[in-house]
């Protein structure tokens, strides 16, 4: 029992970096109709210009509090930047081209990233340092929490209850919302396209930010290939959860956080990898639009 | 003549003189070209021709490969004799797997595929089942036949070779029969085409199982070459890059997959000192390729009839 | 023996009954219209007998045997073939192309054959684009044989449609709409193409929002409206009948649609 319960809370901090993740992926699938292959290497980036932000602030003598506070602001804002960038150049001209051109640039733009970081940081593991968190930990029906859980289970909550504010309440949101339902009508009405997808774009990154950030602080070590392998578990729990809808992103996140935790945890870790993809195999026959989404049927 | 068939002589025509005028280090090269181009062309008939968004071929391909040394160094079949489970399995599997995927749409399909080849090479790594070997793969395949040692540079690049030739011959053949014609139909409109009495999901399965067959014939070449396979040749990054090289080089464009494979696996040989800016470059070309030529750099040519559809009675 | 009969055919989506226990029959050698205000269920009738929808209830009888549910694709091979509201036709292909896939059930040829180019597959292509250039000549479409069709104007890529059907050597042609789109001049023209494949012995079902063309081309109509039938006969009589005028002066603002 005591096994179960804490592989639920692993599951959750696991899910909390997927939902993160799978947000960036399902608000640009939702719009753009792409599967913007390079998000997950733009986590992986984060988690390498947050490790450079944090090394050189650690010694300045600022307050821990406020050297991360500044840490994610930072690492969010460059990511946001580089989001903005990469679509401009990799996605925008290729907008009216047939779809798949769009999914070769998105995996070129995915290759140039993940290379640029190899050869920038160099192939091997880095090390996030200890100490960044108090080494503080709580135990709840017999499953410790960590300080670092805690932590990251909260951030993710706030984010997503923020998230689905803007998206619900603001007009911004509602122009997300009309555009990812109807391009083109929203268009006539006067939405501003390029706008709405620029805006998602620098939520996806600021989202996939965070999370890159609590892959170097959970897991410690980082490689320049974690982008493909949280990027891809990202992308199923967007499937999960029906590819453009955020609620079910954040479901789907979850959902396989938990799934992955408990099959490592019960069953097998060296498995675990590929009964992800078989759970993720079966959904996508039995429920091709996600445990969330609607069933489309064509018109004829 | 025209100038396609001109530059198609002269392409055969360097290619079977290549190991005659080349040292072993090029002959290797060569042969890598005939085996990538052949699965690139596989995977073409999946993707370019059907239509469906394969990013899992490197399975197929794989399968191929792990087949033949699986079954000549565990089961100490001859290897010629390994052909035949190096196509029927491939094919098979292609079968099992395909046909409860082929309904989905696009993105899904492309998502079930990764799938596949994920859950593929983990089971090659935790030795399935004892045969696969885990993460070194197998090594010592035995490749004497015929009294021949057919990992010899030069044998092996004539396999290749002919492989590559065979499989252009039966990709043209395609091209020109009902089931080719098929393919695009239904990769055009799946429900025109069911109106017309065509079983799109027969040949969506047909193209899987086809493709299958001939990118483990590939394996098959691939594993006599090195006489050892292991999983890092078959992960999810070859089904990457076979799947760019097809976009990349043009959707059902035999000269655009070919020149594709060449800049994709070629050049790189090439220019030894830039193998760690390898990925980096790549990554840059095929955003610009694509945003340059979204069709590809040969699209491919529809309106190609038989002269006398045409022609004056 | 009627060649088509529908017996009480339901098709209902979610809540809504798109078709409501609707009865006709087609006999051989018949152009029968299908006329009835947008909306009224008559896509969706075509839907249904070409298997792209499977009817909650009722039966389609075909040549006396029940079709209902069968597969797509195999209805065409019983000799049923429809065309599309919108024009359904494989745009990057040329006219040749599209008009040679509707040889796909009568040709022979197996997928292995084609793949060893043997005897039989040689001949069996010739015979295949011999039959297309026959019926490109029929339809006047020689002089586009290698044009994309998407590049053709609306009227000619429906004679296009119309020649991919007529290559799987139909009994029942379906047309669903077909004038929509076209001018007078093209309208008369496709008046006289249907009356010619009549008289091959094609037996002709549409669907037609031009009333001026339905009168005086079909010999039969049923009347649906809100998925059901209100009426059928002759086009005399349905001219005359007070149900069908008044459903149609009911909703005069979407005739034009």
């Amino acid at each position: 029992m005591d096994i179960f319960i804490q592989q639920i809370v692993n599951g959750l901090t696991i899910g909390s970096i997927f939902a993160l993740v799978a947000l960036g992926y399902t608000m640009v699938y939702g719009v753009m109709k792409l599967i913007n292959f390079a998000h997950g290497d733009m986590v992986a980036l984060s988690a390498y210009v947050g490790l450079v932000l944090y090394t050189q602030f650690v010694g300045s003598g600022m307050p821990q509090a406020f050297i991360i506070i500044l840490v994610f602001l930072i690492t969010a804002l460059i990511i946001a930047a580089a989001g903005v960038i990469l679509e401009r150049l990799a996605y925008r001209p290729l907008r009216n081209a047939p779809r798949l051109s769009a999914v070769v640039s998105a995996l070129g733009a995915s290759m140039l990233i993940q290379n640029g970081i190899m050869l920038y940081w160099g192939p091997n593991i880095l090390t996030f340092p200890i100490g960044i968190f108090p080494e503080t930990s709580w135990v709840i029906f017999g499953a410790t929490i960590t300080f670092i859980q805690a932590f990251m289970l909260i951030l993710t909550v706030v984010l997503m209850v923020s998230l689905t504010m803007f998206i619900n309440f603001t007009k911004y949101g509602t122009a997300i919302r009309a555009s990812s339902i109807n391009q083109d009508a929203a268009k006539l009405m006067g939405i501003n396209v390029n706008m709405v997808v620029t805006i998602i774009f620098i939520i996806g990154a600021v989202l996939g930010s965070v999370g890159g950030l609590f892959i170097g602080i959970y897991y410690r070590g980082i490689e320049f290939t974690l982008g493909w392998n949280y990027g891809l578990s990202a992308f199923i729990a967007a499937i999960l959860g029906g590819i453009g809808n955020i609620p079910g992103s954040m479901v789907g996140g979850y959902l396989l956080g938990l799934f992955t935790a408990l099959i490592s945890g019960y069953v097998s870790s060296v498995w675990a990898e590929a009964f992800t993809y078989i759970l993720l195999i079966v959904i996508l026959i039995f429920r091709p639009t996600g445990i969330l989404g609607e069933r489309v049927a064509e018109k004829v | 003549m025209k100038k396609t068939t001109i530059a198609y002589i002269v392409f055969f025509a360097v290619m079977a003189l290549i190991p005659f005028v080349s040292n072993n280090l090029w002959i290797t090269i060569a042969t890598t070209f005939c085996i990538f181009s052949v699965v690139a062309l596989s995977v073409d008939i999946v993707l370019g021709r059907a239509g469906m968004f394969d990013m899992g071929h490197a399975v197929f391909f794989g399968l191929g490969a792990y087949a033949t040394a699986i079954m000549n160094v565990h089961f100490e079949m001859n290897i010629l004799m390994a052909i035949q489970v190096a196509i029927l399995l491939p094919a098979i599997v292609a079968i099992v797997i395909s046909s409860p995927i082929v309904h989905l749409r696009g993105d899904y399909l492309l998502v079930a595929t990764v799938g596949f080849n994920i859950v593929f090479v983990q089971m090659l790594r935790n030795n399935f089942l004892g045969l696969t070997g885990g993460d070194d793969g197998i090594f010592g395949v035995d490749a004497e036949a015929l009294g021949l040692y057919l990992d010899d540079p030069m044998i092996v690049y004539f396999m290749a070779f002919t492989l590559l030739l065979l499989t252009l011959l039966v990709i043209r053949n395609l091209e020109k029969s009902k089931a080719g014609r098929a393919l695009h139909y239904v990769q055009e409109d799946p429900i025109a085409s069911e109106s017309i009495g065509i079983n799109t999901r027969f040949y969506r399965v047909f193209s899987f199982s086809l493709g299958a067959a001939i990118a483990g014939l590939a394996g098959f070449i691939f594993t006599i070459q090195y006489t050892a396979v292991s999983p890092s040749a078959f992960d999810f990054m070859t089904s990457v890059m076979f799947f760019a090289i097809v976009l990349v080089g043009g959707k059902a464009s035999i000269p655009g997959i070919l020149a594709g494979t060449f800049i994709m696996f070629v050049l790189p040989e090439v220019f030894k000192g830039f193998e760690t800016y390898r990925y980096f470059v790549f990554g840059i070309a095929m955003i610009v390729s694509m945003v340059l030529r979204p069709q590809g750099i040969f699209p491919a040519k529809y309106g190609k009839l038989p002269k006398y559809v045409t022609e004056d009675k | 023996m009627a060649l088509l009969e529908l017996k009480n055919v339901t098709k209902r989506f979610g809540g809504v009954v798109a078709m409501d226990a609707l009865s006709f029959s087609v006999e051989p050698g018949q152009i029968y219209g299908i006329i009835g205000p947008n909306g009224a269920g008559k896509t969706t009738a075509f839907n249904c007998i070409t298997s792209i929808y499977t009817p909650e209830e009722g039966e389609i009888i075909w040549k006396g045997k029940n079709i209902t549910g069968k597969h797509p694709c195999d209805i065409a091979g019983l000799g049923i073939v429809r065309t599309f509201q919108n024009i359904r036709l494989f745009g990057k292909m040329s006219v040749a192309e599209n008009i040679v896939s509707g040889r796909h059930q009568k040709s022979k040829q197996k997928w292995y054959q084609g793949l060893l180019n043997t005897p039989f597959f040689k001949k069996d292509e010739y015979d295949n684009w011999m039959k297309v250039r026959e019926i490109m000549e029929f339809l006047n479409l020689m002089k586009y044989a290698k044009t994309p069709t998407n590049s053709l104007p609306y009227g000619i890529q429906r004679r296009v449609e119309i020649g991919r059907a007529l290559a799987t050597e139909p009994e029942l042609l379906i047309l669903d709409e077909p004038a929509a789109g076209l001018n007078d001049n093209e309208t008369l023209e496709l008046v006289e193409l249907i009356f010619k494949i009549r008289d091959m012995g094609i037996t002709v079902l549409l669907i037609e929002h031009d009333m001026d063309m339905v009168m005086q081309l079909v010999d039969y109509i049923t009347v649906i409206n809100f998925g059901k039938k209100i009426s059928e006969g002759t086009p005399d009589f349905i001219q005359n009948d007070p149900v069908v005028i008044e459903a149609y002066l009911g909703s005069d603002d979407e005739e034009d649609e």
